[in-house]
This record gives C-alpha cells, structure tokens and sequence, in this order.
C-alpha cells in the first residue's frame, strides 16, 4: 500500500497485522465506539452528498487509433450471410468496431441494395448473450488441448481408413467444398453428407423465374420467404414495371393450396389441395378434363388459353414428385433460366442415418447443423448419434444435437469469420468479418482444417488459399477488389446435380381426410431464427401471427369443425402428432392443412422457439412436404396472438385496384380546407408506396426496425396491441373467404401536412419540420397519447414499459447510435428516416450545395427487393417522387379526410377486374 | 375558562397571509429567473474536473500556439471532433518531457495499450446530436462554445450549452459567425472576422431550416 496519508479503519491495530489484513468486524470491544461508527457514516453520507449530480461521463479514447477510424463516422463492409447455401450480399455499417446495421449490398446484382428479413436480422445474432465459448466434453468444460489430442488419435485412424462424415447444411462454398475433397483426398473414407431441413429434397439450383409475359404456377412460391426471395422479386418487378411501360401488366396464374405470397399477387388464383395440382396440369397438358370442378375448368381454361398466347412459364413446387415438376415445367414456351448455384457433392442424409445404424461410423463432426431437432420425426437422431465412434457438435449455440454429442465445440458467427459463396444469381461472394470474435471460437473451415491437420491455419488463409488458384494474378490486387466489392469475378462451374436432389420422390404418405402441408416458417424459417427477436415479433406475412406457429385450416374445414382462431386441434399423421392452435387461412384449400417447421424446440425457452408445437414430428424421410393425416378438435384454446384482427376494408378504398392504363378517380386528397394551406421549405420530403410491386415480404419492417432501434414488446404485449413497429404491413382479404383477393399495404407516417396529431398535442411535442417533416420530439412528451387518439392511420406508437431496457437479447452495442433510444411514456413513429435526411443535409452545408435526388434513402426503401418504396424531395419536379405521385395511378390513403399525406400510394394493376366481366374489382 | 387565542392572534393570522402571499410569488419569481438566467454555480460552470493528467490547454494552445485540429482531428469531418488517442500525446512527448511524472499516465497507456479515461466536461444530453464538421463548416468558432481554452490551465465548461444556447444562435446566425479560416483562433470572439454577408459564404437560403427540432434530435 503506497504511503499516501491517513487509513482510517475502524479496528484497533494489533502489533504485527497489516492494515490490510482481511476482515474486521466493527464492535466496540475492538476499538471504535457506537459513536464514533455513526460519525464516520454520517461522514460517508456527506461526502457523498456533497456532489449532487451523476459523476462525469467518461470519454475514453483510443490508445493508437486503427487506420482509417474516425470515431463518429460510420464505415461500410461489403459481406454476406449464407441462407440455406445461398449467400445473400450485404454491406454493413460499423461503427467504432462494431456491426450496427445492415442492408443489401446496392453493388452486387443479386441485391441492389435489397435484402430479405431473415438476413437483415441476422446482425442480431451477433450479439446473442446466449452464444457458447468454450469447448466441452460430454457437456464439462475442458481444455482446448484435449480436443487436439482427440483429432491427433483420429486422424491416424481416418487416414487407416475409419469412416469420417461431416455433417452440414446446403453450402455453396468452394472453400468448404475445397476441403472436403482435400479430406477425401487425405482419408480413405471421408465425405460431407447434406442435411438442410428447408430443402429436403436438393436446396434452389438458381433463380426460377424467367422473362415471360405469363406465369402460370402449380404450387410454386418464388417470391416467398427463402434465399431466394431478393433475387426473384427483382426479376418479377423488372417484369412487371417494362410491360407497366408498355401500357400492359404481366399476368400471373397460380394453382395452389396454401396462399402464398406469390398466390396473393396472382390475377387467377385457384385454390386447391396439393396433391390436385397433378391432375390440374395434366389437364392443362390436354389430358381428360373429366372429373374437374367447375373454378377448376375456368383455371385450366385460362391457363390453356395463356399457353396458347405464347410467351408463358409454368413452374411447379417443391411438393410435387420430380417427375411431374420436370412434365409440368415443361408446359411453357418460356423455361426456368440455367442452373447457376454449385452446392458440390454430398451424400444424401438418408446414406448416413443408414450408416450411423450399422455402426459404421467413426467420427460424425455435426457443422453447424442440429438434426436432432430437424430430422423427420421418423427418426430417432439421438439414438443414431450414438451408436458413431465419436460425435463432435460444432454449433454457436449448445442445443438439442449437443446432449448427444461426445465433443461440443464453440464455432463463430458468420459475421465473425471469413468465408465465400455463391449468391442467388451465381455471382461469387467473399465474406469478411465485421468483427473479431469476443471468445476464442473456432470458424468453420478451422475446424475443417484441424482436421486435415495442416498446423494453426486461420480461416482467412484456408479462403484465400481457394481464391488463389480462381482470381486473375496478380494475386493480391483482385483479392483486396473482390473483398472489398463483396463480388469475387468468376463463372460458376457447370455444377454437378445434387446427388441428395435426385435420390427421393415424395409421397403422400398415409391415409386421413386431410393433407398436411409442412413449410418453413415464414419468421423463423427452418428454427434456426428462434431466438432472433425481431424475427419473433415480425409478423407472419398472411396470418400476421407472432411468437409461435399455429396449423392453418381452410374456412370451410373451420365451419365443419366448429372451430375458431385459437382452438387448440391435434394435427395426426400416421403414428405423430402435434397439438396446435388453429389459424383460420382465407384461400387455403379446404382439406389442406399447413404446419410450419422450426417451433416446439424440446431445450427452447419462450424466447427461442419453445413456444408452439414441433411439425418435424409430422415429418418423415419420404414424405418431407405433405402427408395425409386426421384433423381433431382438442375442446382447448392457446393464445395465438395476431397484429391484425380485421381482415376485410369493409367498403372502404384503402387498396385501390386499376386495370391496365387505368386512372385512379379522386386520389389525391386536393379538396378544400378549413386551415392554411402549408408553406413549403427548402425541401419537401414525400414518399410514394408502389402497391403494384409490394410482394408483402416484411423486409422494410425489419430494415425499419433496426436503423430506427425499435424495441421488441414479446407476445403478451403483443396482444395488447402494443407492438412498436414504425412501419406495418396491411393484409386486406377481399371476395369470398374461399378465395379473396389478398392485398398488401405497408403504412408508415403520412407526415401529414394538415397533421390531426399536431393539433391535439399539448405540450407541442409533435411539430412540424419547414421541409414537410412530421417530427416527434421525445424529450418534450410526456405521454398523453392524444396524438395516437387523433391518428387517423394509427401509425404511432406508445412506450408503455422501459422495452428497450426490457430486450434481454439485444444489447445496447448493437443499437443503432444516430437514432435516440426512446425511453418508457414516450410516443414514437416513423421519421422518414430523419438521421439520414440530417446526414445528408449536413453533408451538403458543408459542400456549400443542395441535397441531391437520390442522397436520402430510407431503410425501407433500401431493403425492398422490388423498389416499391420511392423517397425523395416532391418539390424537385424531376425527382422519381414526384413523378410517382404525378402518375395516373398515385392515391392518398382515407384521401377524403383532408389531412394532405406527404406518402400517397400507387394503385395495383390487375388484369382480374377485366377477367369478372369488367364489374369494376373494388372501385 | 381562559380564552383560547389572545387578543392579536387575528392580526398575527393577517400579517402571516398577507406575508405568505408576498413570500411565495417572490419565490417562485427567484426560482423562475434563476431558471431562465441560470448562474455559473446552478448551471454547473467554470468547475475544472480533475483529470488523470492535469493536461493545460492554456500551455498547449495558448503559450504553444497548437492549432485546435492538430489534435481534435476530425472536428472537419465528423461529427465528433476527437478526443486524441495516447499516440498523439506521445507523438511530441516521446521526444519532450519524456521523464516528467505528470505524464507518467500517458506512458503507462501506451505501454498497457490501456486508454486513458478522461472526465467528460463538454456533455450534451443523449438525445442531442450535436455535429461538429457542420458548424465548424459554416464557421462557428471553435470559442463560441469551447470559450477560449488558451486561458484555462485545466479545462472547463465556461458555456451553459442548454437548448436556449444553441438556439439563440439557430435562430439569428449572422452576427456570431467567423470566416471559416478564422475558426480556430483561440482568442475571443469580438476579434474574430464577422461575416456581414453570411448567405454567401454558407448555404443558408432557409433560416427556418436551422430551428426545426429535427436539426438536433432525431
């Protein structure tokens, strides 16, 4: 202790012990009085009175400041993030070291900047406190050098020709798909065996749609959720907006049992049981007619009238056996583009279950997989992982795979580990880290390489190693090009059909009244989101559900039934069975039921996927889409918890619907007004929501929630309606409960001009801005709520509780520090993305000009894989804003109230209202 | 049975209200004022934090003549203007005074590659976004807010920085700007180059534009 005045302590000294010895009570007998305790406390309580006030904030600078780092200013990474094999092209923000946001990569073609929600949520993941570090033995923590020993016994028994099987999703990596062929290459009996619970049957060999004027799909779901989802939504809108040119609109046709998202924007949907869509395309083809009903002949007639037309696709879904997709794809004049996506060779999983059943194996490494939780309820996994010699799980998370696993090993997360492959498009990725790892966690293609034994090789040479021989020398020039572009040059090699594609046909397997129908979840996909929030509390495109999964059922089937949004029913098939609340799905064919995969998770808590039930269980090898199966009430209910509750506009215009060429009448709100008109400034910030282009994907409402850090409330909030998203998504059914039209609308602040929310606030927290903003002001609300009262759109939202200090999961670092974090009683909305407008605005007061068409995007805008979103400054005539709100179609939103919405839509064009007899859709 | 309140307990009762009625306005009244027109001491003021090193921007800037942006790097390009990291210090100091003890914290930092944590003294609220590189561009000297650190052997917050204070200067910009060069002299403002045609050296064809809420919190 350094001689630095006087220690006071409360204990008489003893010769020979220290001032620091360990524990001294206080008691009289040992020196200080009652008195004098007292005194020294009140002594404490002064001084530390006498500093009202919190402490200084601490401002701590870099020791050496890294190259190039400005605190304060943001820094792009070009990267990706691989979806069921599919790498998705993103550039990331990062501030001060760490990746705050994300968006599409605007520079790669297969996304322009767009992105679909699972891969703009997975930044969280990143900062998932629940992640594991260490390397375990039959689940007790051990040394590192253990595990090496292990790999050092095994490898002489792999080279001596003891069966290694490595067990992994879909990849279209060249550097995993280099290093299995050096594993096999080094040891006798060593391959990768393919197991994607999304795609059972062989993973999206490449964008399916083509340029055709008509679509017509037997099941198919391009534009759905999935790693392909940007890229087909692209093509689809630059389809629709050239024949939008041309006065025309593309025509779509789909025949299919559940709605999907695809079906939702059909002219002519059909609803009808999947194991129908054969009969239907056969009688399409010109087979016998015979035993079709009659909505079923006018589909067919249609469908045969647009084959005869020409320039027509057929697709058909994943579903159906191969065979038939192979007959029924052929119909069209118009065929599927090549196949650009390399997933290289795999055995199918069946091979290794059958292995792992005769013993045969010796070590089986799991990569980032989790069969025990995804494989077919027909197999017990746990019990086939015990009879390998050794199982080593690698996983980011310890979950249900890891219980049964001899060697547990921590692995990094994508964003923290260099890799490569293939986006949608077959364009070539390098993935970059965006941060290093917090723990000592091993990357994927270490681990690989351990195994191979090639010394402490890191991930970033194993990739550059791949790249070496695949970029034009000079080597290191392209290299830095292709990292930094996030695009590596190179054609695809004509890939090698997937062996596990070809090896199974589907079947319908079982006998009930009804087919069940089993999906990826739209929120949380094949489970491997469960415990991302934001994707959680994204709601479920058509059911608009959160949380959980229900079993959807047609609204006949629910009538029989006698059965009501929530009812809990037991879903059967064969020997499984699930208990599942029920979700009344307008448009789904009666007889069907949906499922979707990735809920009940046996170790999942309510914030993982513990909620809902497990449809792997209905699953089984040869039946991974559909089986036939028994549909009982259960007399129980289950709170399914929806964020829209109406689903019908109930005379009301708030999707309008033209035919081609077609004007709005009276869209624009331009009528009288009682208060002065509004007095423009030097911009005029205005949106244009394109309803035609809207596919419904919920990619802006997870963009807006992380640019705009929105707190996540959970379900029971949830169903209070207390949800904070900005922006949402609007779900309108129209037409008969067998088969509406479903429409989308996404519905942000209107940055009314005539703002009614303005006017009741009383204490001028929500004001106007002089370039037309809306602007809440947190600090001066003191949550009345009357501005949420007087909202005709219902677009703000209150904090009712501290939620963002309530979100376990997502910690301060990763929130998003140009944008406020609002705190309990305060009401928020959308901005149209002010921090970026400042930004902007900044940036062109100091280069002495104005701000530029096209400088200011929103999240939303940015991530719309269909450009349907359009920002920009109305003032400006030649501003794409301003000529959307200028076309033909251009409406304002409940227009009669007289408000002056700064965000006016775009009506959908629909060949439909031409096809009924021209009695006018819903005008 | 004596009487309960004497003969001027009325009168007493009188002088008591008549004095409340004068005491609490006049309170309110203090209170109010001091509010609007907050002293040093109630605002926080001229207090010089103590510091891990007694750093005196009086010797550096002042006596030294150091330009501001030799170490507040960025106050140009970002909205932070910079806090130097260790290896600025040590730039000068691994060549001066490389044995003083006061500056035993720098080397210990650079040596433990442990930042040094200073106590913030300029401290806006979080839901303030203040950016530097705007104003300094449109030229705000660094003194109009800093005041002139030449003076202050250890520094201090010698401007209140509240909502009044910026706005004040939002709302009539043209009597408080220098010309951009003039930025970073130190010295006080009335020697400062003032701009009489501010519109045409900055971009400023809108004043309202300066008064929005949304020019600092988003």
């Amino acid at each position: 202790m350094p001689a630095t005045g006087k220690r006071l302590t409360l204990q008489r000294r003893t010769p020979g012990e220290g001032p620091d010895a360990p524990g001294p009570e206080v008691s009289a007998e040992a020196g200080a009085t009652r008195r004098e305790a007292l005194a020294l406390s009140s002594l404490g309580a002064m001084a530390a009175l006498s500093a009202c006030g919190d402490p200084p904030e601490q401002a701590v600078p870099y020791v050496r400041e890294p190259d190039g780092v400005t605190p304060s200013q943001a820094r792009f990474y070009a990267t990706g993030f691989m979806l069921s094999g599919v790498v998705q092209p993103v550039l990331a923000t990062v501030r001060e070291g760490r990746p705050v946001t994300l968006a599409g990569n605007p520079d790669h073609p297969a996304s322009r900047g767009a992105a679909d929600p699972f891969t703009l949520a997975s930044i969280l993941g990143l900062y998932d406190p629940e992640r594991e570090t260490a390397v375990r033995r039959e689940g007790r923590i051990v040394p590192r050098g253990d595990f090496e020993r292990m790999l050092i016994a095994a490898r002489a028994r792999w080279a001596a020709g003891a069966k290694l099987r490595i067990l992994t999703g879909a990849s279209t990596s060249p550097t995993l798909h280099r290093q299995i062929a050096a594993l096999q290459a080094a040891y006798p009996d060593a391959a990768r065996v393919e197991h994607e619970p999304a795609f059972p049957q062989g993973a999206p060999a490449g964008p399916r749609l083509a340029e055709a004027r008509t679509l017509i799909s037997f099941g198919a779901d391009p534009l759905g959720p999935g790693p392909m989802q940007t890229v087909e939504a692209a093509r689809w809108a630059d389809l629709r907006r050239a024949a939008r040119g041309a006065g025309e609109a593309t025509q779509l046709l789909v025949a299919e049992a559940e709605p999907t998202l695809t079906g939702a924007r059909a002219d002519l949907r059909l609803p009808a049981r999947e194991d129908r869509l054969e009969a239907l395309a056969n009688a399409v083809a010109g087979g016998g007619a015979g035993d079709l009903s009659a909505l079923e002949r006018s589909f067919v007639e249609a469908a045969r009238r647009a084959l005869r037309q020409g320039g027509a696709q057929v697709l058909a879904g994943d579903g159906l056996p191969m065979e038939s997709r192979r007959r029924i794809e052929a119909l069209g004049d118009v065929t599927a583009p090549a196949t650009v996506l390399d997933y290289g060779e795999a055995l199918a999983f069946e091979t290794l279950l059958d292995e792992l059943a005769a013993g045969e194996v010796d070590t089986l490494l799991v990569l980032d997989a989790n069969p025990v939780q995804t494989a077919p309820g027909d197999v017990d996994a746990a019990d086939l992982l015990q009879r390998a010699g050794q199982v080593i799980h690698a996983s980011t998370h310890r979950n249900e795979t890891s219980l049964f696993a001899d060697w547990f090993v921590p692995l990094a997360h994508p964003y923290e580990s260099w890799s490569d492959g293939q986006a949608g498009d077959g364009r070539f990725v390098v993935t970059q880290p965006l941060a290093r790892p917090n723990a000592d966690v091993f990357a994927p293609h270490e681990i690989l390489e351990r195994l191979l034994d090639q010394g402490l090789v890191d991930d970033l040479s194993v990739v550059r190693e791949t790249w070496r021989a695949r970029l034009p020398a000079p080597f290191e020039p392209a290299w830095m090009q292709a990292v930094h572009d996030g695009i590596a040059p190179g054609a695809p090699p004509s890939p090698t059909p997937n062996a596990a594609q070809q090896s199974r046909a589907p079947q319908g397997a079982g006998e009930g009244a009804f087919e069940i129908l089993i999906r990826p979840d739209p929120g949380v996909w094949d489970g491997r989101f469960a415990g991302n929030i934001w994707l959680q509390e994204l709601p479920r495109p058509l059911s608009k559900t959160v949380w959980r999964n229900a079993a959807q059922i047609a609204p006949a089937d629910a009538a029989r039934l006698e059965l009501e949004d929530g009812d809990l029913v037991r879903v059967a098939a064969g020997e499984a069975s699930v208990e599942a609340p029920v979700s009344i799905q307008p448009g789904l064919a009666p007889g069907s039921v949906v499922v979707t995969l990735g809920y009940g998770r046996r170790l999942g808590d309510g914030e993982t996927g513990g909620r809902g039930y497990d449809a792997y269980a209905l699953r089984t090898l040869n039946a991974p889409w559909r089986r036939r199966g028994q549909l009982e009430p259960l007399g129980g209910r289950a709170d399914l918890v929806t964020t829209q509750h109406h689903h019908a506009m109930d005379g009301h215009h708030f999707v309008r619907t033209v035919e081609p060429g077609e004007a709005v009448e009276h869209g624009l709100d331009d009528g009288a007004s009682l208060y002065p008109g509004w007095e423009g400034g030097e911009y005029e910030w205005a949106m244009a929501i394109d309803l035609d282009l809207c596919i419904g994907c919920n990619a802006c409402m997870t963009a807006c929630q992380i640019e705009n850090n929105i707190s996540v409330v959970g379900e029971e909030e949830v169903d209070k309606g207390r949800e904070m998203h900005w922006i949402r998504v609007d779900r309108y059914y129209e037409g008969p409960d067998e088969n509406p039209d479903i429409v989308f609308q996404p519905v942000t602040c209107m940055h009314c001009e005539q703002a009614p929310c303005e006017m009741g606030c009383p204490v001028n927290a929500t004001v106007h801005s002089d370039s037309g903003l809306n602007l809440q002001v947190y600090n001066r609300c003191i949550g009345t709520r009357t501005c949420q009262a007087y909202c005709p759109y219902k677009v703000r939202r209150f904090n009712f509780h501290d939620y963002a200090a309530r979100e376990p999961s997502q910690p301060e670092p990763r929130r998003n520090p140009e944008v406020t974090v609002r705190a309990r009683g305060v009401m928020e909305k959308c901005t149209y993305c002010v921090q970026r407008i400042q930004a902007a605005d900044i940036q062109a007061r100091i280069e002495d000009r104005g701000i530029e068409e096209g400088e200011v995007v929103t999240a939303c805008q940015a991530a719309c894989p269909t450009g349907a979103i359009i920002f920009g400054d109305q003032s400006k005539p030649q501003s794409a804003v301003a000529q959307a709100k200028r076309e033909p179609r251009a409406y304002d939103l409940l227009a009669e109230l007289g408000v002056r919405p700064r965000t006016s839509y775009l009506a959908r064009v629909s060949t439909r209202a031409r096809d009924d007899g021209g009695d006018g859709g819903h005008e | 049975m004596a009487q309960i309140f004497s003969r001027s307990a009325d009168a007493w009762l009188r002088l008591g209200l008549t004095a409340l009625a004068g005491i609490v306005p006049a309170a309110l009244l203090v209170l109010a004022f001091a509010a609007v027109q907050p002293t040093d001491f109630s605002a926080d003021l001229r207090v010089a934090e103590q510091q891990p090193v007694p750093f005196s921007h009086r010797h550096h800037a002042g006596e030294l003549g150091i330009s501001c942006v030799n170490c507040h790097v960025s106050a140009e390009d970002a909205a932070s203007a910079g806090l130097p990291p260790t290896q600025t210090c040590m730039a000068c100091h691994s060549q001066i005074w490389t044995g003083a003890e006061v500056l035993e914290p720098v080397r210990q930092s650079l040596l433990t590659d442990t930042p040094i944590s200073w106590n913030r003294v300029h401290d806006l609220p979080d839901f303030v976004y203040f950016n530097h590189s705007v104003h300094a561009g449109a030229g705000v000297a660094c003194a109009s807010c800093h005041g002139d650190v030449t003076e202050m052997a250890l520094i201090q917050q010698v401007k209140p920085l509240t909502m009044r204070f910026c706005l004040d200067c939002h709302r009539d910009p043209h009597d408080r700007l220098v010309g951009r060069n003039s930025v970073y002299e130190p010295g006080v403002l009335e020697t400062g180059e003032r701009l009489a045609a501010f519109e045409a050296a900055t971009r400023i064809t809108n004043p309202d534009a300066l008064d929005s809420c949304n020019a600092c919190h988003r």
